[in-house]
């Protein structure tokens, strides 16, 4: 068994919509600050420039690479002194001011140039001159900006973070006639304000993203809750509760599944409606199922009455004519389904005279055992109206032909024996022959007779009669198709040659025994495989004289 | 233990083969066979070569076939094997049969 955890869907809805709602927020957040930060920097880029350009304005770089070569201020480099000086106190800048970079590593890797000063700083001692080395001011980073400037074209920016706050300044090389560079022009602006405004957007952003996340939240799982949860919860425990009286009570009428109220309109109504349908198809299915089985018990029952019934048809009380000396007479059927198609009969038509008869009825079950009663009952009505055996077949086959929509037939053989002079009047149709056992001669034979066709198979039928005789001490055998056509396992046929050599072995055996024996090796020969036709047997002995 | 049924068809002539066993459990579907293949048919001839044997429920079947050929036109059979040949005079259909 799996032993997982179960997860609620509550649960899961709260973390993924927490998730949810925070990345909403942030991706909101992060446009909002790039167009913001866009539009800005844009706004100090054109400031900066304005600046710049206002700053270099007809400056003589021959005579500014002069002074910075020889460390001394010209003319023209104190006029630009008192331009940058006016800029700085004129326009909202943090520094303006021209430097020479030497190298990438701290320290020293400036030297400034020029610097705007303001009016309130011009008493400050460590404002910037000519030739002054900057120290540590200008990180390694930094000064790489500065000296890509000196080698580009146009105006380089970068925004830093410095001692005094955050900077964005704007960098451009100063060139001497040759258009070589010889120091870099730079302002710094500060971005204090941008910078602040950003930090209030992104708390504002942060809070109204929360708030947001647990409106929704709040929202969404509501509204799961109630379209979702709730009713598959109400779903689970109503298929719970119908598992569990499935399980409990075996009645239809106890299995009901309580209706969980579902009225969404969605798929969950759907699967609702759906299990209910089930439900009650199962208790249909259930009720059917239990109809159908007591239906079939009844049959069951009724058809081991119609064995019974029809098992009382044949003569079974044994001996049957116990103060008769003249003959013994033993028979036996077993069918292969609860009733079967074959028959026999014996009865006396008079005194002297013995009928035998041995039938089968074609195909099986209760067809076959009504159609059999049928021609059972016919036989013996017609055996004993007298007439010749052709002429009580060809009538009662005349009979079975108008009542067989069925087609049905029957292969029917029968004897009649005056006990007084052993002459035996038969009749066959269609059946199997009958095996003799000549005492004088002391084997048993085939006998070979001429059979007509079946009975109830064409009407018009003629059928003709003949004769045998049997002397004391012989044995006559009557059996169905169901011996030698009994099969083992490896579909051979029992056949005529088995029967034969079993009733030699048998030859002075009691007559029931005998047919016990067979019975024991046919099955002995179908070494377990079905008996597919019923297997009747009747033998008589003729013992003496009447 | 089971049947195949093939049918070959010329004209209004129809030939069946029948190959295996024809008993209880296979005569049904020759039947059901009959009852539907049947209709157009005014020559039917049965092969019996490869026919291993017949219950009497399969001649049952055999019966209601030359019943209904009887009433539209001719039925026959052909290479029958001894062993069905047996079965055919025993019961006596030897009288009603074409068998040839």
């Amino acid at each position: 068994m799996n032993e997982k955890k179960k997860k609620h869907l509550g649960t899961n809805l709260m973390i993924i919509s927490i998730i949810f709602s925070l990345c909403i927020c942030i991706g909101m957040g992060c446009i909002g600050i790039a167009i913001y930060y866009k539009s800005t920097i844009n706004h100090y880029k054109k400031y900066i420039s304005g600046i710049l350009t206002m700053a270099a304005g007809d400056l003589d770089g021959d005579d500014l690479e002069q002074c910075i070569n020889t460390l001394t201020e010209s003319e023209k480099y104190k006029n630009r002194q008192k331009l940058l000086n006016q800029i700085r106190d004129s326009y909202d800048i943090e520094y303006i001011y021209m430097v020479k970079p030497l190298k990438m590593e701290e320290p020293d890797n400036m030297m400034y140039v020029i610097s705007g000063i303001g009016k309130e700083e011009m008493n400050d001692k460590d404002n910037a001159y000519l030739g002054k080395l900057s120290g540590s001011e200008y990180s390694e980073k930094v000064a790489e900006y500065y000296i890509s400037a000196m080698s580009s074209e146009g105006i380089t920016y970068y925004a830093n973070k410095t001692t005094f706050g955050y900077m964005y300044s704007g960098l451009e090389a100063v060139r001497n006639s040759k258009g070589e560079a010889i120091a870099v022009l730079a302002v710094d602006v500060s971005i204090k304000e941008m910078v602040d405004v950003l930090t209030r957007y992104i708390q504002s952003i942060a809070a109204a993203g929360i708030i947001i996340a647990v409106i929704f939240f709040i929202a969404l799982y509501r509204w799961i809750r109630r379209r979702i949860v709730v009713p598959i919860q109400k779903l689970d425990d109503a298929a719970n509760d119908f598992v569990k009286k499935s399980h409990e009570s075996l009645l239809p009428s106890e299995l009901e599944f309580t209706d969980p109220e579902i009225h969404s309109g969605d798929e969950i109504q759907t699967l609702s409606d759906s299990l209910m349908t089930l439900s009650n198809d199962l208790k249909s299915y259930m009720n059917t199922l239990l109809r159908e089985t007591k239906e079939k018990e009844r049959i069951e029952s009724e058809l081991s009455i119609a064995t019974e019934i029809q098992a009382s048809m044949l003569p079974c009380i044994f001996p049957p004519f116990p103060n008769v000396s003249e003959f013994d007479i033993y028979a036996s059927m077993s069918p292969a389904k609860e009733v079967g198609g074959d028959f026999y009969d014996f009865f006396m038509i008079d005194e002297n005279h013995l009928a035998v008869v041995m039938a089968d009825v074609s195909g099986k079950g209760v067809p076959a055992a009504l159609f059999m009663v049928i021609g059972k009952t016919l036989i013996k009505d017609y055996s004993n109206f007298g007439g010749s055996l052709g002429e009580v077949f060809t009538k009662v086959n005349d009979l079975l032909c108008e009542s067989n929509k069925e087609e049905l037939f029957i292969t029917a053989f029968e004897g009649v024996i005056d006990l007084r002079t052993g002459e035996m009047e038969f009749v066959n149709a269609g059946h199997e022959k009958p095996i003799v056992y000549h005492k004088d001669k002391d084997s048993w034979e085939v006998y070979q007779t001429r059979a007509g066709f079946v009975l109830a198979g064409l009407e018009g039928i003629q059928y003709q009669s003949g004769t045998m005789n049997l002397k004391k001490g012989d044995r006559l055998l009557l059996y169905t198709d169901g011996i030698p056509e009994a099969v083992n396992p490896l579909k051979e046929q029992y056949g005529m040659e088995r029967l034969v050599q079993i009733l030699q072995e048998n030859k002075t055996t009691e007559l029931d025994q005998m047919l016990k024996n067979i019975r024991a090796d046919v099955d002995k020969f179908a070494d377990g495989a079905e008996q597919f036709d019923d297997i009747t047997m009747l033998c008589m002995e003729f013992k003496e004289f009447k | 233990m089971s049947l195949t049924i093939e049918k070959k068809n010329e004209g209004t002539k129809d030939t069946v083969f029948l190959t295996g066993r024809l008993d209880t459990a296979t005569a049904p579907e020759l039947d059901a066979f009959a009852g539907k293949e049947l209709a157009n048919t005014q020559e039917l001839v049965l092969d019996f070569a490869r026919l291993e044997y017949i219950s009497s429920a399969g001649l049952r079947v055999i019966l209601k076939m030359q019943k209904l050929m009887n009433a539209k036109g001719s039925m026959k059979l052909i290479h029958v094997s001894d062993v069905i040949q047996e079965v055919f005079e025993i019961t006596g259909f030897v009288d009603i049969l074409t068998i040839e």
